[in-house]
């Protein structure tokens, strides 16, 4: 049984509104500014389940193909890096075969199989020449549901993981964000720091059992973008995963930060810079004001150059080469985080500079110029980013993973461009300092001392 | 408002606009063809035009003929800093403001360094082409940079350094430390990053005489691609780049590599890796050439992806590192240079691995390269991938792939038609002068490698 929406989106025009220049001797003003419309989609579900998104787009004859499953390091158990380990096992060759054979029919295709795993989502994807879009979603079945796993290969990938995890935590970023995911999540899927004996402790056992269990068609979506045969990749979908078992639902991973704020020093002897990494939980996606809180995170520090963050730590005064916001997505909230790595004797100025913006933001609203111009750069990068397949891709899996609603995608633009200054200065109340989670990874003998005298420091466990 | 359409519905139109014809026959389906006008202007600067209707947004890219290769000898990494200054103040903007009208009206511009150019670079929407064209005429026209704006770039270039190499694992590796050992004429074996010393050491007369001899109009090359009328864009260039002075072009120093007689090795200690890694470097043929056509497919066989042969050996079956990456030209890839370049490889392993044997493996691989054919089965492979990645090239929303291609040829071959070229000059390529390209390239003498030991006393917390 096969139902097919065809979801039209006639509906789906952005407009950018264009800012004045800010001089006008001899800059040309901009145009009228294009209007876009999001390319339409076909949905198809299988009886069994399983979801498949068809989204014709772009002049070059390229497909791509993600199938993303609801599971991940969620369902590692008592093995952590057991998803980790399984999906590396299962690039190692598809029905019986080896290794060398899987890749070289991928490279066959114009292409080469990703695969990884998040915490509950796991992805395998391709992009190839279009021609060769049905094959390729065979391919791409075949990695789901006939690996190999060959447990000949074991041993090498835990020995790579291996080597992995010591590079990871040789890196001073490495070891700020091991530190502060697991401040912020404890020793869940998302706090636990991977370690050398956890994938010692791994068997071929466990791969066997999550990759027969955890890859099932009710947990999956397929995306399709580019050009394509459509009949075709419609028939292969249907030959390739008609008959795969339903299973469970998705597996949601629920986790939420803490906002309890806390202060963590990494002492790294000999570092030439210090890693700053903060964070605290804010309201979900869906929430109302997430909008306007997206924005005052861009005015802050998600609007490169021309943040305030940037043009005070970088442009200014030279402490690094570059300081950014963001706010990532959870099911049931965001994360704000602030990346920086900041020359060593700077670090304390650094920091009193961060959050003297923060509270600046907080206490007077944004001139409607600064706004404009975030605003602008923003709806920009979202119209690039529907501009490619892999963009069109990720948006549309963005909006079904958070159960976003089927105009989200649409209106963004238009949510954007409605946010006024005061609505910016109320969102940035939300950044408060005393719910942060702060790490500062560094040569604590050249800035402890110093830290210890930043205000929003105050009050943390130095020893 | 006028409305730009939707192209998403009319592909035949978008099809014909890009010129991808159909081949009446043969293994590949398509053949791309780029519509391209290239002229220059009465002062000297090349301009390219490379209209495509398909995305209301249009790349604009100002690639200026002097790279890091070619930096006064006692300012390594000038070269990168000055690209920093080119954001700085002019008589007419602002610190700050080329960006604000790029990025404010909903673009996004950078600038890179690399062995033979510097560019500068934005992706707007196509109603925000004439103030993209302003700020690149205008830096072009002159800057009114601060003494405080250079000291300010300076530190931000050193904490660049900083956070890219020196507080990095690895973080030189390979790319700053291969072709410091493999080449020996200076422009090609310096440290193009800087050393923090020099960086400082740089003055607002070395700036002023920078921008007077390489940051001319005969020196560039102007790109335009994307969605733009082509007649009143020519217009517009015109009347915002026409009138830029003539000058002199730059003289070029001699960049010639002397041919290696013997195999370089090289060993540095990181104090912050935690694994040994290895890497290794062969000259290549020079670029564009018959021989470096032979060269990218080999590339592609020995190196690009995992199916590729050196990946086959080292990863799948010896398990030394989880992947071995590289090809021609680690800054950029296989178009975007123009002196003498390395073909290199890499990868972390373990202690448990020696250098010799990884090595030994290598010279077996490529040795079966020299020794027999591919077949034609690899070679059609090989070709597939090429093709597959130039369409990507061609249909990426931001084009800066395809401005980099024109720009490359433009300044280097005078030539940015070499583009549509490129596919029916690969497909010329035979098994045996794969196998030519071998034995004249990948030998002993050729070889240069890097020898990291790792420094890191463990697992730090």
């Amino acid at each position: 049984m096969i139902r097919r929406l065809h979801v039209a989106c006639a509906a789906a025009v952005f407009e950018l509104i264009c800012v004045s220049p800010i001089r006008a001797n001899g800059i040309p003003q901009p145009g009228p500014a294009p209007v876009v419309s999001l390319p339409s989609r076909d949905e198809i579900q299988l009886a069994n389940g399983l979801n498949a998104t068809l989204v014709p787009y772009g002049h070059v004859p390229k497909t791509t193909i993600v199938i993303s499953i609801g599971t991940g390091s969620i369902a590692d158990g008592a093995r952590p890096g057991l998803a980790q380990l399984t999906t590396d096992l299962m690039k190692q060759g598809v029905r019986g075969g080896d290794a060398a054979s899987f890749y070289r029919h991928a490279a066959k295709l114009g292409g080469a199989v990703n695969i990884g795993a998040g915490v509950d989502s796991l992805s395998v994807s391709i992009d190839v020449l279009a021609e060769h879009a049905p094959e390729a979603i065979r391919l791409l079945s075949d990695v789901l549901r006939h690996p190999t796993l060959p447990e000949s290969e074991l041993g090498r990938l835990k020995t790579d993981l291996k080597r992995a995890i010591a590079v990871s935590q040789s890196q001073q970023q490495g070891v700020a964000a091991d530190a502060f995911a697991a401040r912020l999540y404890g020793d869940g899927p998302r706090g636990h720091r991977l370690q050398e004996s956890d994938v010692d402790a791994i068997t071929y056992s466990d791969i066997r059992q999550y990759a027969a269990t955890e890859l099932t068609a009710s947990r999956s979506r397929i995306y399709v973008a580019g050009k394509y045969d459509r009949a075709a990749v419609e028939h292969a979908i249907h030959t390739a995963f008609d008959d795969w078992a339903a299973g469970d639902l998705p597996r949601m991973d629920h986790s939420l930060p803490s906002s309890t704020g806390s202060v963590i020093l990494i002492d790294r002897p000999g570092a030439k810079q210090s890693t700053l990494l903060i964070g605290m939980p804010v309201p979900a996606l869906t929430s109302p004001g997430y909008t306007e809180l997206s924005a005052a995170n861009a005015v802050l520090g998600g609007a490169g150059l021309m943040s305030r963050l940037d043009q005070n730590l970088r442009e200014e005064k030279g402490w690094t080469y570059g300081v950014s916001t963001q706010i990532e997505s959870l099911r049931d909230a965001g994360l704000w985080v602030l990346f920086a790595d900041v020359n060593t004797p700077d670090t304390a100025a650094a920091l009193r500079e961060i959050f003297n913006e923060i509270r600046g933001l907080a206490a007077s609203s944004p001139s409607v110029e600064e706004l404009k111009r975030v605003q602008n750069y923003r709806a920009g990068h979202f119209l690039m980013g529907a501009s490619s397949r892999e963009g069109l891709i990720s948006q549309v899996a963005f909006v079904d993973r958070y159960a976003l609603s089927a105009d989200w995608l649409p209106s963004y633009i238009q949510r954007l461009q409605a946010v006024t200054p005061d609505g910016v200065r109320t969102a940035a109340q939300l950044f408060d300092p005393s719910r942060m989670t702060i790490v500062v990874a560094g040569d604590l003998s050249k800035i402890k001392y110093e830290l210890e005298g930043v205000d929003a420091l105050k009050g943390a466990d130095f020893h | 408002m006028s409305r730009l359409i939707s192209v998403f519905g009319c592909l035949t139109l978008v099809l014909a606009s890009l010129g991808i014809e159909a081949a009446p026959a043969g293994p590949s389906a398509t053949s791309l063809t780029v519509p391209i006008e290239y002229y220059r202007l009465a002062n000297g600067l090349r301009v390219v035009l490379a209209p495509d209707h398909s995305i209301p947004t249009v790349t604009v890219g100002t690639y200026y003929h002097i790279g890091f290769r070619i930096e006064p000898k006692n300012r390594t990494g000038f070269a990168h800093l000055f690209e920093h200054l080119m954001f700085q103040e002019t008589p007419n903007l602002g610190k700050g403001e080329a960006d604000r009208v790029i990025a404010g009206n909903g673009g996004l511009g950078n600038g890179s360094t690399r062995f033979d150019y510097t560019n500068y670079y934005e992706v707007v929407p196509s109603n925000v082409l004439a103030p993209a064209l302003y700020v690149e005429a205008d830096r072009m026209r002159g800057l009114a940079i601060s003494e405080s704006s250079i000291q300010n770039q300076k530190d931000v270039v050193k904490n660049e350094v900083r956070v890219n190499v020196l507080n990095r694992p690895y973080g030189g590796f390979p790319w700053l430390d291969l072709p410091q050992a493999a080449n020996t004429n200076w422009f090609n074996a310096h440290n193009f990053y800087g050393e923090l010393d020099e960086i400082d050491a740089a003055t607002y007369a070395d700036v002023q005489t920078f921008y007077n001899t390489y940051y001319v109009p005969s020196n560039a090359v102007l790109v335009v691609a994307g969605d733009f009328q082509t007649a009143s864009t020519k217009k517009e260039i015109e009347q915002q780049f026409g009138s830029l002075a003539a000058r002199p072009a730059p003289p070029r120093p001699d960049l010639t590599e002397p041919p290696q007689t013997a195999r370089r090795d090289k060993t540095i200690t990181d104090a912050l890796a935690p694994r040994p890694a290895l890497a290794w470097g062969y000259h290549l043929p020079e670029r564009n050439s018959d021989d470096w056509y032979a060269f990218a497919l080999l590339d592609v066989i020995l190196l690009q992806g995992e199916e590729s042969r050196l990946w086959q050996r080292l990863v799948t079956e010896r398990g030394y590192a989880d992947g071995v990456e590289g090809g021609m030209n680690l800054l950029g890839n296989a178009y975007d240079y123009e002196g003498p370049m390395l073909w290199s490889a890499s990868l972390v392993h373990d202690d448990s691995v020696s250098d010799a044997q990884i090595l030994e493996d290598v010279e077996s691989v490529i040795g079966s390269l020299r020794n027999g054919t591919v077949s034609n089965q690899e070679l059609a492979t090989a070709r597939t991938k090429i093709r597959s990645s130039l369409y990507d090239v061609v249909g990426s929303p931001d084009r800066f792939g395809l401005v980099e291609i024109l720009a490359s040829t433009a300044l280097f071959d005078d030539d940015p038609t070499e583009i549509n070229r490129i596919e029916s000059r690969f497909a010329k390529v035979t098994p045996k002068q794969i196998q030519s390209v071998a034995r004249r390239y990948l030998t002993p003498a050729n070889l240069t490698v890097i020898h990291l030991l790792a420094g890191a006393k463990g697992p730090q917390s």
